[in-house]
């Protein structure tokens, strides 16, 4: 993972890095994972370029 | 620490609950979600698409749905200003969601609501939200193409840039 030039981390303190790992159900969300061999390229992002309130 | 968001721990926990709800609702309904970067893609925040009654973006793209999901917390639970882009649910990608939240250093900290940016930098090329984690690693929902969403490993491309956080 690329790194940042941020001084703090959501990760930092433990209670906000877990604060909803007990309460939320983590491991059962009832979908099976799509293979990514067979998910198309993601075509990007539309504001790569900035656009105006309006025109995004 | 302060939270991204500035909720408490209990009102994360919900608004956690709201973003990831949103997420599986769109994938429930990919049948009939399209993909556009066009101005349709802001249709979710714009029509007010609640996903607690069953109300999802028919037409967006992967910051549009991110941010559509975490606005039906932040927003339909909490009220809480744009701070996913700054951009007053109005606009928005990659790259102002790369200029909010916190960083997750490490994706096994990560939780639902949470946000994978994909990319060789910034301003980001991809983003995915976080709806679980299973074995220990993030899963995400992710719309970026046209029979999209998917749900994928969070590294299911290499480019993984960063984790963030808004709640």
């Amino acid at each position: 993972m690329a790194g940042n030039a941020d001084s703090k981390f959501a990760d930092d303190d433990p209670e906000y890095a877990t604060d909803a790992a007990a309460e939320i159900d983590v491991e059962v969300i009832g979908f099976e994972p799509d293979d990514p061999k067979n998910v198309p390229k993601d075509q990007g992002d539309s504001g790569n370029a900035v656009r105006p309130e309006g025109d995004d | 620490m302060p939270s991204a968001s500035g909720l408490s721990r209990d009102q994360r926990i919900r608004c956690r609950d709201r973003v990831v709800q949103a997420a599986k609702l769109t994938l429930a309904n990919k049948a009939q979600v399209r993909y556009t970067e066009g101005a349709q893609r802001w249709d979710g925040i714009r029509n007010h698409r609640d996903a607690e009654i069953g109300q999802f973006p028919v037409y967006s793209d992967c910051s549009s749905f991110a941010t559509w999901c975490l606005w039906n917390g932040l927003v339909l639970r909490f009220g809480l200003g744009d701070i996913v882009n700054g951009a007053g649910w109005t606009a928005g990608y990659t790259g102002t969601m790369l200029d909010h939240g916190m960083v997750v250093q490490y994706a096994s900290n990560a939780l639902p609501g949470d946000c994978v940016l994909y990319g060789s930098g910034p301003p980001g090329e991809h983003v995915a939200v976080i709806v679980n984690m299973a074995d220990g690693a993030p899963m995400v929902i992710s719309h970026g193409s046209e029979p999209g969403p998917f749900y994928l490993p969070y590294n299911y491309r290499p480019d993984v840039l960063q984790i963030r956080r808004y709640i």
